[in-house]
């Protein structure tokens, strides 16, 4: 229902000019009651209208967010593995902790790919700036530590960040493959060749798309959420037969027959749902039995839910891992 | 006294139009609101918008602030005369407010535990939309809390006897209690409940709503009947005199401010002197927090007693010590992360005598 209404209220910012009656009532109430001088009326209903705001402002910052998407799969190399997107808008604060980045996923894989540049240069001269979304893609994934969420190693990781306004950044060292390819557009790399094949495809305007559409993937991506993702694995990233792992996987490892999986978390709903393609069986383990419910939808499909009001960070971050992102990029 | 039956909107208007951001601003920020929603400008609309609801706060915060002084005094009166620590809230807040910063914590943390204890939790969640205008704590007798099974001490706060007033917005009345009082005090009814700020044994614990809008609770029955009984027949000696030097060291203006006259029988008894490090021969204590979390604490003390905060790698570098005047240090912690804020928080309000067992 409330995904209805954010709905509605994204598709009213969408046409110029339009104020949504709601909030026009809301201000008119505000000003009447400080008129009249009636205080806690005022700050009532100025609490209501900010939150109504505040809404209009998400949806208006994430108002293009599927075709810069669309964009973005163009600008990566067609063996793209892994491929997310956190459209939760957030303002950098560098007053966050590690720890508090942790237990919050969402502005935690909002700013850690910018966090592991140049120890933390150019994100401490972005405080305060506002990041749209994030999309964020992977190749050559390598591993992870079963049951544990970690770093994952890849061959190559670029982020894409889109700020709400033109920003501006101190000289880049020759070791912090960082380019400004929009003025409010941000690519961050983990090498210099990622970096510059990204540049180039975007300066070409490449039209052959990572993860093309006809992916089983893509009909289980719920684009709608906070954060979703999906990965396509490729032939290195599966066990081989006789490897520990082929015929039942050991998160956030795949089996060996595993398709793909797509990761979905709904922020408001504080609901992670993770889907597993795969012809083989799957169970949870012991250590993630309490983390998550599996079930089926669908012949080789596993779904696994977690309420992260309950569970709290753990279960985002398992999902991660299985993205090939671990908590530490 | 009339004042403080009256609705909060009333005292708002009378006192709104002499405010620094009045009337006319306010109206002003809503034209200039409306102007960036009419144009779809919705970067501005929301720091518009976010202006004007913490200049509408500021403005309840100022008009609440003379009669918060009025009361504050009156609570002051009331306490045991005993009373060894005392905090004022006085920044206006929800009971269910959440945050991690400095302010929030010690609202949440310690001003508001009392009222989470009573009533199996309960009153605090029918009270969690209310507003607390002004809540005032008073504490004395700190000692190591009785431990449930084992010589482990338990986790959670120190034990102390004490009482907090929390005035609210609107009035109370008794059915918010949703059952009768369990016996009368100085005619008075009150409600007991089993509770515990720790994880030791539960005890007896008192609530009484002393005036329409004024909920007084309490973890021990001399001290809500010495408090009782002091606000229905004023005594001439009060808790923490106006004469003690820590007033003066301390700012009336600030969001949360405590202060604590270490009281020299109990130096050798009392874990929140025995458990920490402090110069020999402090005599008293202050703390204020404002309303952008920074905080300041001052001790009067023959020497730095701050040096192992500051030194503290969850300071993190965020906090520095100086002596203002002779015998008065001054720690001062700004804009910090939430490791160092929580750990300033711990660590003065443990000085006070609220010290939180891990």
């Amino acid at each position: 229902m409330k995904r209805t209404v954010c709905a509605g209220l994204f598709a009213l910012t969408l046409l110029p000019g339009t104020t949504p009656q709601s909030v026009r009532v809301m201000i008119e109430e505000v000003r009447s009651s400080i008129a009249r001088d009636d205080l806690g009326t005022a700050i009532n209903r100025a609490e209501q209208l900010d939150d109504e705001i505040q809404k209009q402002y998400k949806a208006w910052l994430l108002r293009d967010v599927a075709q810069r998407i669309d964009e973005v799969l163009t600008w990566l190399p067609p063996d793209t593995e892994s491929f997310w997107v956190c459209q939760s808008p957030a303002e950098i604060d560098t007053s966050e902790s590690s720890s508090q980045l942790i237990a919050d996923p969402l502005r935690g894989f909002a700013v850690n790919g910018l966090r592991a540049v140049a120890a933390e240069k150019y994100y401490r001269a972005l405080n305060h700036r506002t990041i749209r979304f994030v999309a964020a893609a992977a190749r050559g994934i390598r591993g992870g530590r079963q049951g544990t969420p970690g770093p994952v190693a890849a061959d190559d990781v670029v982020y894409f960040y889109f700020f709400d306004s033109p920003i501006e950044l101190p000289a880049i060292d020759g070791d912090a493959w960082i380019a400004l390819v929009r003025p409010d557009v941000l690519v961050v790399a983990n090498n210099e060749a990622q970096l510059k094949q990204t540049i180039q495809r975007i300066s070409d305007g490449n039209r052959i798309r990572a993860l093309p559409t006809n992916l089983p993937e893509w009909r289980h991506v719920d684009k709608r959420a906070s954060l979703w993702g999906l990965r396509h694995y490729s032939q290195q990233s599966r066990p081989e037969p006789g490897q520990p792992g082929y015929e039942q996987a050991k998160f956030p490892k795949p089996d060996g027959l595993a398709v793909g999986l797509t990761v979905g978390f709904d922020a408001i709903e504080q609901r992670l749902v993770v889907e597993y393609m795969s012809p083989n069986n799957y169970a949870l383990p012991i250590t993630l039995e309490h983390e998550f419910k599996l079930d089926s939808p669908q012949n080789g499909v596993w779904r696994l839910i977690s309420n992260i009001r309950e569970r709290r960070h753990f279960p985002v971050h398992m999902a991660m891992s299985m993205l090939g992102f671990g908590v530490d990029p | 006294m009339i004042l403080k039956t009256m609705s909060i909107p009333f005292i708002a208007g009378i006192l709104l139009a002499q405010q620094s951001v009045g009337r006319v601003d306010l109206l002003k920020q809503v034209d200039e609101l409306q102007s960036a929603v009419e144009a779809g400008d919705w970067k501005a609309a929301k720091q518009r918008s976010q202006e004007l609801r913490e200049n509408l706060r500021a403005a309840r915060t100022e008009a609440f602030r003379s009669a918060n002084s009025e009361l504050t005094e009156s609570v002051l009166n009331w306490l045991p005369p005993d009373t060894e620590t005392v905090i004022v809230a006085q920044e206006p807040f929800p009971l269910a407010a959440r945050g991690s910063g400095s302010l929030r914590m010690a609202q949440g943390g310690y001003v508001t535990g009392l009222m989470r204890a009573v009533e199996e939790g309960k009153l605090a969640r029918l009270l969690s939309d209310n507003l607390i205008r002004l809540a005032v704590v008073g504490a004395r007798q700190f000692a190591i809390p009785a431990s449930g099974t084992g010589n482990r001490i338990p986790f959670g706060i120190i034990a102390y006897q004490g009482c907090a007033a929390y005035f609210f917005d609107r009035p109370l009345s008794d059915s918010t209690f949703q059952r009768s009082a369990d016996e009368l005090m100085m005619g008075r009814p009150v409600w007991m409940s089993k509770g515990s700020q720790n994880e030791g044994p539960s005890k007896d614990m008192f609530s009484v709503i002393l005036k329409p809008e004024l909920l007084l609770i309490c973890n021990d029955r001399s001290f809500m009947s010495e408090t009782i009984a002091r606000s229905t027949a004023p005594a001439s000696n009060r808790a923490l005199p106006v004469n003690l030097l820590e007033w003066k060291m301390v700012d009336r203006s600030s969001s949360l401010r405590a202060i604590r006259h270490y009281r020299a029988d109990r130096v050798r008894v009392d874990p929140s002197r025995t458990m920490i490090r402090l110069p020999d021969g402090v005599a008293g204590l202050t703390l204020e927090i404002n309303a952008s979390g920074h905080i300041k604490a001052r001790m009067l003390s023959p020497s730095d007693p701050w040096q192992d905060v500051v030194s503290s790698p969850d300071s993190a570098r965020h906090a520095t010590s100086r002596e203002t005047t002779k015998g008065t240090w001054e720690l001062s912690i700004g804009d910090a992360n939430f490791e160092t804020t929580q750990f300033a928080v711990f660590a003065i309000m443990a000085m006070l005598g609220l010290v939180f067992f891990i």
